[in-house]
């Protein structure tokens, strides 16, 4: 129930041993890289060390998922394969290898694999285009045939007017629609022959001495001129015969286009024994992305929850003796001035609520985690705000079917789900199912009822809220060793001695046992404290307090002496929703009877309860849950938690499972 | 927000932010300074302060430092979506897409190792800033080295198509930087981008109604009839285009200079290209009479921008309120940008300041360079 302590760690040895390592963490999906500067404490790593960023591994992979992209089949699963098969040749490099030599001498392997898959797939995607190039030559050809046949002429008498020239060509229909602008201006004649996908074919008519130009003019539009030779223009006066070779086209394409998947399905073992491999190693160098790199050793580094370092330990002793691990403490590396990610730990149910303190921000690595606190509180302000037995079973019910559906996020989801839980529990305390005090019995008190109880209570449960606040911000304060806003500030403990007399005065009706006297005189005092709390500070802490002006801190006392105030005022919602509740429904309820008395009434009758109920859950539970919000980031988190955490972020075994292709998440 | 509240929030917000834009001074304290690191450390002193922050100004190097003011565009654009309903953020994004443009053009050139920031450079400043891009996936586009991969990171699939006609998929690019070749692919595709841009916002904005749609639509439509003309002019003037071939350049949706008056600007002789639109209120901003062909497109360039100015001050003086208000304000913002770089370059390289001072967009309070002979020059002495 904390944030997680975490250990900055550096493994400095042979490249084929860190290799196992990476492994071992990317398996753990517990380790966070980082540049192995921080290591070393923000200096430079050394002239000789070279630092990377980019991972070959990323544009193999591409290339070889290209395959199955082109086949049109989903890629192959993510196996683990063991270490041994990862990288059987680095198991075999002997100890004294020449320094030139390559660090990953799999990797040459892999990419010569790799090539040919890719070459084959260029030769198939070359042939391909060669035959729709072809086809479309011919589909253009018949287009033009038959308008030209139309006019009773064919086109190889076209091919030899002497002062006029023709050009086919294929362009999309943006750049159609431009050369067609153009072309008033201009002297071309330029006219459709087939449109289709965005595409098109077209034949453009122009003198003999334009045709210099003519290409130019082409080039700007981007046509892909068809080579259309005067002397093959016979060919293209028979259309059955122009016909039956589109169809031989059509048919060898099909042929080229399937080519992939062929191959896929006759070479499937070795084709996914090398994805999982070319997959591991794109992982793995993932994890060691930010690598320094000397030409046999590679540092690694990182950062590691502690717990996970004793395992990562042993196995470093163990399988991989050559490497050296350095670790240094988290909290020793963010007093050096480093920002450490932060990882929560929380007990299953609580953990739920860890979406509701990331929403606000997640806390800071030595800041203290919420989220127990939250996941308490959440409950018990929902709950009283809308206890009612009926309407937290739909709301369960409801977030349980938006779920499924996908309508909600999980996270959210089990929040509201728990909420709904705790107004079920709220609601058997008050006596109220759908609205209805009728029904059963209420065990603890009826809001309409006992108004006058529920008040003082909500104002109570604001009073104890505020002041675990305040309590969890003097500790904060002490961690940083802030002794002076410990206890000199107004929302440390001698605001929080100042608060609690207030309320107790208030509480006892303006009358102390200690007397009038005795209680101004200690309030001015602790009042006096706080003003002067700078003051005190530099002298008894020695420089300790922020130094923000006199007028400046006067006002700050005076606005955290209103906050205590408002704040307090603020937790009057919770009993105030609770009858709003009971009021609500009863208008739902005389709105129903209402209706009972015109025509079809009954019909009625059941349809506004219906609704109504569905409105109640719907829009009272979305403004209660905002008003939930309210309280625990204005009333609760104002007084102590500061956030601006920074996510831990390891590197998972699945590259996409962020949704973002990135190395590290 | 969105609805009338968010109108008036938008544009009071927008009114705000044009009185936090540079003064005479600023600039003329700004050319004065040694270096471009001192420049750095004078911009944090204005409303480019929360761009610059985190980063070391005294060492900062020119390009990086034109990369941050290119990037306060977008901030300053993204601060204003917290004011706007749906169909505002979407004409926002839409209108800041020129950013998404500029970084993909960018890149590409990176690539081509003709820029001056390294990809990690890039990567790095961009690591500092929660910057959401709409046409352009970022992580697809900085992790992509091959066309193919860059091409991918284009979300909107009728422009990928566009550009893979001018570029093919599996275009290899290596050694190809300094082919004339590869220069043309690179123009036609910057071309193809930026009228996918004006096309876009045009029709876009050309959808909108009542007072904000007619102030979208003049905004917008000057800045399209102005690039077109411009365009043309420098197809014609610079890249010996035929006029044909200068007229496939332009935007398919035109303002006020439709396409007649744009063929008949393409069919001038180049040298007489401002006599064509000498009675046009076009006509001015190409009419200019520097004998340097490079200096000439400067001044060209820069009354380009000037008639825009005019058209923006339109939109503030007409008091009306809605969208046009932030348009006109990022586009006062983009000119204030143009103009730091142009000082930016005039300090890295010791051109003449004075000469700068009359070269910029704003027109500062003792220029006089505007409307006559330009005086726009090089480095000093030269």
């Amino acid at each position: 129930m904390a944030v997680v302590g975490m250990v900055g760690v550096s493994f400095v040895g042979p490249a084929e041993e860190i290799e196992r390592v990476a492994f071992h963490l990317l398996e753990t999906e517990n380790f966070e890289p980082m540049s192995p500067e921080v290591m070393m404490g923000g200096h430079p790593m050394p002239g000789r060390v070279q630092t990377f960023r980019g991972n070959r591994y990323d544009a193999l992979l591409d290339r070889l998922e290209t395959l199955w992209i082109r086949a049109g089949e989903p890629l192959p699963r993510k196996r683990v394969l063991p270490q041994k098969q990862i990288s059987p040749q680095i198991q075999t490099v002997p100890r004294t290898q020449p320094e030139k030599e390559d660090p990953e001498p799999l990797f040459s392997v892999l990419e010569a694999k790799v090539g040919r898959i890719v070459d084959a797939m260029a030769t198939w995607k070359a042939e391909l285009e060669a035959i729709e190039n072809e086809r479309e030559v011919w589909r253009a050809a018949l287009e033009f045939g038959d308008a030209v046949r139309e006019t009773g002429r064919n086109i190889s008498s076209l091919a030899d007017v002497p002062y006029g020239r023709f050009a086919m060509g294929s362009l999309t229909r943006d750049n159609w629609r431009r050369l067609q602008e153009t072309s008033p201006a201009s002297p071309f004649l330029a006219m459709p022959l087939i449109e289709e996908e965005g595409r098109v074919t077209a034949v453009v008519f122009y003198g003999v001495d334009f045709h210099g130009d003519m290409e130019k003019i082409f080039s700007s539009v981007h046509m892909r001129v068809i080579p259309f030779r005067p002397e093959d223009a016979l060919q293209y006066d028979n259309p059955d015969a122009v016909r039956y070779h589109i169809e031989d086209l059509e048919a060898e394409a099909k042929n080229r286009r399937e080519m992939p998947a062929r191959y896929i399905s006759e070479n499937r073992p070795a084709l996914e024994r090398l994805y999982a491999v070319v997959y591991a190693k794109q992982r793995i160098y993932a994890l060691a992305q930010k690598r320094g790199e000397l030409p046999d050793v590679m540092v690694l580094s990182g950062w590691l929850p502690r717990d996970s370092y004793d395992a990562v330990l042993r196995m470093t002793t163990q399988e991989v003796p050559r490497t050296l691990i350095m670790a240094e403490q988290g909290d020793a590396l963010e007093e050096a001035g480093n920002e450490l990610p932060t990882l929560l730990s929380n007990l299953p149910l609580i953990r739920r609520f860890q979406e509701i303190v990331r929403l606000y921000s997640l806390p800071s690595y030595s800041e203290l985690d919420p989220t127990f606190v939250v996941a308490l509180s959440f409950c018990l302000f929902f709950g009283f705000m809308f206890g009612d037995v009926g309407h937290g079973i739909l709301l369960a019910l409801g977030t349980w079917f938006m779920e499924k559906k996908g309508m909600m996020g999980h996270s959210i989801a089990s929040v509201l789900r728990l909420a709904g839980g705790s107004s079920i529990f709220f609601g058997f305390l008050y006596g109220s199912v759908f609205g209805s005090e009728e029904l059963i019995e209420p065990i603890w008190l009826s809001p309409m009822k006992d108004v006058n109880t529920l008040l003082p209570i909500s104002i109570g449960v604001g009073i104890f809220f505020l002041t675990l606040g305040i309590c969890f911000r003097i500790q904060n304060a002490a961690h940083r060793g802030e002794w002076g806003e410990v206890l000199f500030g107004p929302e440390g403990f001698s605001g929080l001695l100042f608060y609690w007399l207030a309320v107790a005065w208030i509480a006892a009706g303006a009358e102390m046992p200690f007397g009038a006297g005795v209680f101004a005189a200690v309030m001015t005092l602790l009042f006096l404290v706080m003003i002067f709390g700078n003051g005190l500070a530099k002298y008894f802490f020695q420089g300790d307090g922020i130094d923000e002006g006199g007028v400046v801190h006067v006002f700050s006392i005076f606005h955290a002496m209103l906050n205590f105030v408002s704040n307090t005022a603020s937790f009057v919602r919770l009993a105030a929703f609770a009858l709003n509740h009971v009021g609500l429904s009863g208008a739902v309820f005389m709105l129903a009877q209402m209706v009972e008395d015109v025509p079809g009434g009954r019909i009625g009758h059941a349809l506004v309860l219906l609704f109504g109920q569905l409105l109640i859950v719907g829009l009272e539970g979305l403004i209660v849950f905002i008003q939930t919000l309210r309280l625990e980031y204005y009333e609760f988190f104002g007084k102590f938690y500061r956030g601006g955490g920074r996510e831990f972020l390891p590197v998972l075994w699945q590259k996409d499972r962020s949704g973002v292709r990135s190395e590290v998440r | 927000m969105g609805g009338g509240g968010g109108r008036v929030a938008e544009t009071a917000k927008a009114r705000a932010r044009r009185a936090t834009l540079l003064r005479d001074e600023d600039y003329r304290r700004l050319l004065e300074q040694p270096t471009v690191g001192d420049i750095a450390v004078e911009l944090k002193k204005t409303s480019y302060a929360s761009v610059l922050k985190n980063f070391s100004l005294e060492t900062m190097h020119r390009a990086e430092l034109e990369f941050l003011l290119d990037a306060a565009i977008l901030e300053e654009g993204l601060a204003f979506r917290h004011y706007m309903g749906p169909d505002d953020r979407k004409l926002l994004n839409l209108w800041l897409e020129n950013f998404d443009i500029e970084l993909f053009k960018n890149h590409f050139r990176l690539q081509m190792k003709t820029g001056e920031l390294e990809h990690a450079d890039i990567t790095r400043l961009f690591d500092l800033a929660d910057f959401h891009l709409t046409l352009v996936d970022r992580e697809k586009l900085f992790a992509g080295a091959a066309w193919r991969d860059i091409l991918g990171s284009v979300k909107k699939e009728s422009l990928r198509a566009a550009l893979m006609e001018i570029i093919p998929e599996g275009y290899d690019m290596s050694g190809t930087e300094d082919g004339a070749a590869f220069q043309k692919m690179a123009f036609a595709m910057g071309m193809t981008l930026d009228r996918y841009y004006f096309d876009s916002l045009s029709t876009a904005a050309g959808a909108m109604g009542g007072s904000e749609g007619g102030m979208m639509k003049m905004l917008v439509g000057t800045r399209v009839d102005l690039m077109n003309l411009y365009w043309i002019y420098r197809g014609r003037r610079f890249f010996n285009m035929l006029p044909e071939e200068a007229l496939t350049l332009v935007t398919k949706v035109r303002y006020h200079v439709d396409f007649q008056m744009l063929t008949r600007a393409a069919f001038a002789d180049p040298a007489a290209f401002s006599s064509v639109l000498r009675d046009t209120p076009c006509g001015r901003v190409f009419d200019v009479e520097e004998k340097d062909a490079a200096l000439r497109e400067l001044q060209v360039e820069k009354n380009i921008y000037r008639a825009l100015s005019m058209a923006v001050d339109r939109v503030f003086m007409s008091g009306s309120q809605g969208f046009q208000n932030i348009a006109a304000y990022l586009m006062l913002k983009e000119f204030e940008i143009r103009d730091l770089i142009a000082v930016i370059e005039a300090v890295r390289y010791g051109f003449d300041r004075g000469v700068t001072e009359r070269a910029l967009i704003r027109r500062l309070s003792d220029d006089v360079a505007h409307g006559t002979k330009s005086a726009i020059n090089t480095k000093s002495g030269g």
